[in-house]
């Protein structure tokens, strides 16, 4: 049932980001792009990461997609069914995607110690054995609701308090300095 | 005490009884228990919606010296049921160059995502449909899809006032659900929970509603929820004078009944949070106490209250303009959200001295 479930959503992950490679109308690769990133919140949530799941549907599902679909629709000729989506960069493209694939594989499989012993244990071998919930808890209690994030991200001594607040010092100037390009259009 | 939770109760050994009959093995699996549950509070919300629509009316009858619906059943209640029967049965009409697939899914987005929102309101003492921990950004989360629905709605029927509709409704809905999350912050900071569920047991304990500390919390998480769900004063998205019927003007029958829906369900759904944090959900008044009645009749009843007093809104202020719309949010709710932080965090430092 487990394994069952993680199929429907990969599945469901894949397909949705592939069509939104491939379709011509830009609008419907917009709302396929938010329907992989809402399956990817479903991966979430499959691994018990409810907290993360949520972030992911507000951040990127209700925030970052409807940007996207605003700028379709805003920019001039961008809904046209004439502009083109496709070039033609197969060899680049496939290179590219290439090595980040196998960079991708190869930090997964040394970075998630948990997910080899489930592999040994596990009668069938495959992968998804280990990436259901109940195996994560088993070998290695991962924690992942609020009370340990929110700790754990701005402790001064053990946390990312630094980064956190560079990264906050980095979102204002952007959005000042966005205000500021916005303005000056509006007076020229 | 809580008869809502013998309710339950009950609804499951029924079931279970239905399982044996049927011969399938106890206790019941949980994706068809998830399917019941999710089928019956969709039942009993449409029928909480049918009298809301049928309250609307009758108020805003009583604000315009008119009567209002008097002739379907005592009262005029069942002119609602008349209504429902007349729209799920219309003709569905669609234009002929829409964009098929999203046009048909977005009335569906729309209504699923405010739907969701249901799932973890607490309904009594210890009964939600499905508690979590982090219910408040649950909340969030889900009904910021809706946005996506509208504007799908609007730009795959072709029609500029959709699409203008569409627009204004998105940038409302983003700008305002800002104000909201932020007027929601000082009663998670006080308490330390996204629980809601433990919100209100926080105030049960402390013997007084969020609403007196936070009152500024309250009138701006009521103002911000009044817009997210596009109703007058901030009904731009739809301003009959201008837009026809804005996002949903080639809705018609059954599709523009789930958009109609979408929009009394999240009334419903920013009332109870409303309820939940700031009026103590189903903690009776204290004056009330004594009376054997369980938590959710108190809960159903400040739901209403809170439900009226956004109607009223709709029938005695005028509609804003685009700008002045997007000034008030900007420009007022927001820094007073963010002031409001502050000051409950001054709150905080000087009554437990650093946490």
């Amino acid at each position: 049932m487990e394994q069952f479930v993680f199929w429907c959503i990969a599945i469901f992950i894949v397909l949705s980001a592939f069509f939104a490679m491939i379709m011509k109308n830009i609008f419907h690769c917009a709302l396929l792009l938010a329907a992989a990133l809402f399956g990817v919140a479903g991966i979430f949530v499959y691994l018990g990461a409810e907290f993360l799941a949520l972030v992911q549907v507000l951040i990127y599902v209700g925030a970052i997609t409807i940007l996207i679909i605003f700028g379709i629709m805003l920019t001039h000729k961008m809904m046209d069914s004439k502009i083109i989506v496709m070039n033609k960069q197969v060899v680049m493209s496939a290179v590219i995607t290439g090595v980040l694939g196998t960079l991708i594989i190869l930090t997964i499989y040394s970075t998630a110690h948990w997910i080899l012993p489930a592999l040994k244990n596990s009668e069938s071998g495959y992968l998804t054995h280990s990436i259901t919930t109940a195996s994560v808890t088993k070998n290695k209690k991962v924690v992942t609701d609020v009370y340990t994030l929110g700790p754990a991200l701005i402790n001064p001594k053990k946390g990312f308090a630094f980064a956190f607040e560079l990264v906050s010092i980095l979102l204002l100037s952007v959005l000042i300095g966005a205000t500021v390009i916005a303005r000056k259009d509006q007076e020229g | 005490m809580s008869g809502s939770l013998k309710l339950l109760k009950l609804i499951n050994v029924i079931l279970e009884h239905v399982y044996k009959f049927l011969g399938l093995t106890n206790p019941i699996p949980e994706v068809i228990n998830a399917f019941i549950t999710a089928a019956i509070s969709f039942a009993v919300i449409s029928v909480f919606v049918m009298f809301l629509v049928w309250m609307e009316r009758k108020v805003s009858a009583h604000m315009q010296s008119r009567i209002g619906p008097n002739r379907v059943g005592p009262f005029g209640l069942l002119q609602t049921l008349a209504d429902a029967i007349k729209l799920t049965t219309k003709e569905n009409m669609e234009p002929q160059k829409r964009d098929k697939i999203p046009y048909f899914i977005a009335p569906i987005i729309a209504f699923v995502a405010t739907f969701m929102g249901v799932v973890v309101i607490p309904l009594d003492k210890g009964v939600t449909i499905q508690n979590l921990n982090i219910g408040v950004l649950y909340i969030i989360a889900i009904t910021s899809f809706t946005v996506i629905g509208i504007l799908t709605a609007g730009w795959s029927s072709n029609n500029k006032f959709s699409l203008i509709g569409g627009f204004r409704s998105a940038a409302q809905i983003i700008s305002y659900e800002i104000p909201l999350v932020l007027s929601l912050v000082p009663v998670i900071m006080i308490t330390g929970t996204l629980d809601l569920q433990k919100i209100v047991e926080y105030q049960a304990h402390a013997g007084y509603w969020f609403v007196g500390p936070q009152i500024i919390g309250f009138l701006v998480f009521l103002t911000a929820s009044t817009a997210e769900s596009n109703r007058a004063p901030f009904d731009i998205p739809e301003a009959e004078s201008e837009l026809t019927g804005g996002f949903h003007t080639e809705y018609s029958g059954i599709k523009f009944a789930m958009f109609f829906l979408g929009e009394y369900i999240s009334i419903i759904i920013g009332s109870s949070v409303a309820v939940s944090v700031f009026l103590g959900g189903w903690i009776a008044p204290a004056f009330m106490n004594f009376l054997p009645v369980p938590g959710f009749f108190w809960f159903v009843i400040k739901v209403l209250l809170v439900i009226y007093l956004i109607m009223a809104f709709r029938w005695t202020f005028p509609r804003l303009r685009v700008d002045q719309l997007m000034d008030f949010g900007w420009k007022i709710l927001i820094p007073i959200a963010i002031l409001n932080i502050f000051l409950t965090g001054l709150w905080i430092l000087w009554f437990s001295k650093g946490v």
